[in-house]
């Protein structure tokens, strides 16, 4: 589970399903250690490369072979489990997207079913190819987001927020700092709504107004804590020196090497970019979907330029899948 | 010459009219370990804030008499100081540490301070060897345990080579073990580093003898400043409770030099006892009769848990198998480390978490019970958590108790009067509770919950930031309420004040009861969990936990050996 997603399991007034005041699921953490050692440039510059791949394909059989590299990478990162959670809203967003392109689009030449006289929208015609275009840009949407969910599981945020710092410094501080105190909020929410069930308020029952006014107390309190807080963090902040830096200014703690597969997988990532640009400017990764479907594969350049894109995509996988099985692969990489 | 010299400081916090520091006068030398001892609010760590140059930038005031560092005036202008020369570290690690990976939050101060990249490097590691923190190197921040993130502060400050080093009850927060490594750290960074330590302590039996010299705060004032022995031999009587039990013990015999340590004690003890052998009943068996806790409980049995077992969604077993039963008018202390799964039966007792497994009976009440999903009611189990600021949501301290009683649709039948007389809060009953002092605020929620009449009263570490005196407050009061047939059970790691009050303990260690039974066979026997002097009179007489009952053991027969002037002080 994620930040974002550990963020929505904070539910006022109901029991904290992940919280709950201990532990705190990290995605980081979990599965193979390959993508936690790469390089924050070398892993930011491959997870690049697929968010610009899902942006310029239209090519059903592009967007299906990057999905298909996304589910392997979550898989591989042992986050298959939480990507699923993660997509849960997205595959909502998706089914919407479909319907209301297959009720909006009304093009396309193979017509599926055509409804009776409807008041406002007249008769509305599905097309089976309005139901392509939307289920492509379904996939597009959630790959970006399968994207996003690498990024949470293969980038340590400190490593990220402190490649941030080089050029905003103070933002990357308030981001890390903020990532830093949302489990200790979380608990402190919890304890607050305990403290106020033992005191007779049931937090989350009653009518609305008087939901409102629990929750109200609770966030009244949790503010004050956040200040009092902030406070003592200003001043642990202080006593580390911070602020006033004078001539010498600020500097950056970076000890990131770049190891033989951060120039890999970042060269993979390069060669599928640039094969990317070809199939797109080639046509080869485009395909028309109105007036009627296009071939899916119209010339042999569309699979020479998928073959060629899947294998740079997935032989950064294949490397981090054999990381933890073969210590010779490991010990020169 | 000295490294700060200080003339007749005096502060006042802003808006307010009564000094927070007045008229100190104290001079600290380099690489010298000064311990700042005193009540709350004794202006310990107001002075500790001004020497960190944190007090006059951050609460603004006003502000009087003379203060150098190394010859810079920091009344003046503070920002002479070098950054980094002069560090601080706080209570709590978690509202101190800034970043998610452990070499992020080392490297925090050395970025502040302009360091290379390489010089960083350099600094993080050896600082991690010194500290042990290299293990733990890949692990997140907030998944460390209390005493590795306060290790982790203390590394980030270290890193920076501050000339002083400066720490506000740096193991408040710890478990013992992990305040006896975080205080062993600390005398290794005075002794083998060099660097000047002022330390802010309440449990002074863990530290004093480190001091080489000790500062009494009182009122703002700086009453003493001396070596641990002449604090011993000038303290004024009524901050007697102050200074360590074994020193006690032996001021109070009479002896001098006092040991401060209970090696040095055992020490003492065994030469003085020599061949003489102790009264029979003075062998601890006096001291393990009473009732026992079995009798207690089946007198009439309150609360009973079955083999209850917890686990939280991440996996984490907290509790397994526990059977735990309590009788009316007992007082539990739960002892274990933290993590132990001591919070998480607290929080079971009280029906804010369902045992996983196993069955919870309260065998409370005939009293209705509320519409509340806990056994929180009238007349039932009252839940204080270790922060009891989450109970303070009103804005006088009055309304704290009247909004409970509202909520559980009672009348106020003079319950309100009777509990801020009791707590002592009667003045400051329309005072706002967030401008009330940690003491105050613990008693206006402890006050918020006993509105309700509770037959069980359950506390997690009641004692977390009170001094000696509050401590003995709480105490009495607590007492108090035994003595009326509540029951109370404490999670707690303060040894000294569990036993003098409890009667029964029980050990969690992994989730499961590992102890239960008479508190006294604990604190006078264990390893870790004995008191001071539990550790002092080990293997001379058993079951001794606190001073009055070693002195009535060991003072007859020690009398014959010590002077007649120790005799005649020992029994004033």
């Amino acid at each position: 589970m994620g930040f974002l997603s550990a963020l929505r399991s904070v539910k006022i007034g109901k029991k904290l399903v992940f919280m709950n005041g201990y532990p705190y699921p990290f995605n980081f953490n979990k599965g193979n250690s390959f993508f936690r050692s790469l390089h924050t440039g070398a892993a930011a510059l491959y997870l690049f490369s697929m968010l610009v791949m899902a942006l310029i394909f239209t090519h059903p059989l592009y967007l299906l072979g990057l999905s298909l590299a996304i589910v392997l990478a979550a898989a591989l990162a042992g986050g298959l489990k939480d990507l699923e959670s993660f997509m849960k809203p997205g595959i909502v967003m998706v089914l919407l997207i479909m319907g209301i392109n297959l009720l909006g689009a009304g093009s396309g030449e193979t017509v599926l079913w055509r409804s009776p006289l409807l008041p406002f929208f007249g008769r509305a015609v599905f097309t089976l190819e309005a139901l392509c275009f939307g289920a492509a840009m379904g996939i597009r949407l959630l790959a970006v987001l399968g994207i996003f969910f690498l990024l949470n599981v293969m980038v340590h945020p400190d490593r990220l927020l402190r490649a941030m710092s080089l050029s905003a410094s103070k933002s990357a501080l308030v981001v890390s700092l903020a990532l830093r105190l949302l489990p200790g909020t979380a608990r402190r929410l919890d304890g607050i709504r305990e403290a106020l069930i033992i005191r007779g308020v049931v937090v989350g029952e009653g009518r609305f107004k008087e939901r409102a006014q629990k929750y109200m107390l609770m966030l009244g309190n949790l503010l004050a804590f956040s200040l009092e807080d902030s406070f003592t963090l200003a001043e642990a902040m202080e006593a580390r020196g911070y602020g006033g830096y004078g001539k010498k200014g600020r500097s950056l703690y970076r000890r990131e090497r770049i190891r033989p597969r951060d120039v890999l997988i970042g060269g993979c990532a390069v060669l599928a970019l640039l094969l990317s640009a070809l199939a797109v400017n080639t046509g080869a990764g485009s395909f028309s979907y109105y007036p009627r479907l296009a071939e899916l594969v119209s010339s042999p350049e569309t699979l020479y330029f998928f073959s060629g894109i899947m294998f740079f995509l997935l032989v950064p996988l294949f490397v981090g899948w054999g990381w933890d099985r073969w210590h010779y692969l490991k010990s020169k990489i | 010459m000295a490294l700060f010299e200080i003339q007749n400081l005096t502060y006042f916090y802003p808006e307010s009219s009564l000094p927070a520091l007045e008229g100190v006068d104290l001079s600290v030398f380099e690489g010298e370990f000064l311990l700042m001892v005193g009540d709350s609010g004794s202006g310990k760590t107001t002075l500790a804030k001004f020497l960190a140059g944190l007090l006059l930038d951050f609460y603004g005031g006003k502000i009087g008499g003379r203060a150098e560092y190394r010859g810079i005036d920091i009344v003046g202008d503070r920002r002479r100081v070098p950054r980094g020369e002069i560090a601080m570290v706080f209570q709590d690690p978690e509202k101190q540490l800034m970043m998610t990976e452990v070499e992020g939050e080392i490297a925090f101060g050395l970025e502040n301070l302009g360091f290379t990249r390489e010089e960083m490097g350099r600094r993080i590691a050896e600082v991690m060897a010194f500290m042990g923190l290299t293990a733990v190197k890949d692990v997140p921040t907030f998944e460390l345990s209390g005493g590795i993130k306060q290790k982790l502060v203390i590394s980030s400050v270290l890193a920076m080579q501050p000339r002083v080093l400066i720490f506000d009850e740096p193991t408040s927060q710890l478990d013992p073990p992990s305040a006896e490594e975080i205080l062993n750290l600390i005398k290794r960074i005075n002794e083998e580093l060099g660097i000047t330590v002022i330390l802010i302590e309440q449990r002074l039996e863990r530290c004093f003898h480190l001091a080489d010299r000790v500062l009494l705060m009182d009122g703002g004032k700086a009453l003493f400043c001396g070596t641990p022995r002449e604090m011993i031999k000038d303290c004024p009587k009524e901050r007697f409770a102050l200074i360590p039990p074994v020193c006690r013990f032996f001021c109070q015999l009479g002896f001098s030099p006092v040991p401060l340590t209970v090696k040095e004690g055992r020490r003492v003890l065994k030469e003085k006892l020599g061949k003489r052998s102790l009264p029979a009943d003075a062998e601890g068996e006096s001291f393990f009769e009473g009732s026992s806790h079995k009798t207690l409980y089946e007198k009439r049995r309150l609360m009973e848990l079955k083999n209850v077992s917890f686990v939280y969604p991440n996996g984490r077993q907290a509790l397994e198998g526990i059977d735990f039963k309590i009788g009316t008018g007992e007082f539990v202390a739960v002892l274990g480390e933290n993590g132990a799964g001591k919070t998480t039966l607290l929080r079971i007792m009280a029906g804010l978490a369902v045992p996983g497994w196993g069955k919870v009976d309260f065998h409370c009440s005939k009293e209705k019970r509320a519409k509340n999903p806990t056994f929180s009611f009238p007349g039932g189990a009252a839940y204080l958590s270790q922060n009891p600021g989450d109970y303070l949501i009103r804005d006088t301290v009055e309304e704290e108790l009247l909004f409970t009683l509202k909520n559980f649709g009672m009348k106020d039948d003079g319950i309100v009067d009777y509990l801020l007389k009791k707590l002592e809060l009667d003045r400051c009953r329309k005072a706002n509770p967030r401008d009330l002092s940690g003491g105050e605020q613990q008693r206006a929620a402890l006050a918020s919950v006993l509105v309700l009449r509770p037959s069980l009263l359950l506390l997690d570490e009641p004692t977390r930031g009170l001094d000696r005196f509050l401590k003995i407050e709480l105490g009495n009061f607590l007492t108090g309420l035994i003595d009326q047939g509540v029951s109370v059970v404490m999670a707690t790691h303060d040894v000294e004040f569990a036993a003098r009050f409890a009667r029964r303990a029980v050990i969690i260690h992994g989730g499961e009861k590992v102890y239960d039974g008479e508190a006294r066979e604990v604190f006078s026997r264990s390893l870790f969990y004995a008191t001071q002097i539990g550790k002092l009179c080990r293997g001379f007489a058993e079951g001794i936990t606190t001073v009055e009952e070693a002195l009535e053991v060991f003072g007859p027969v020690i009398f014959d050996t010590v002077p007649a002037k120790g005799e005649q002080k020992g029994r004033e």
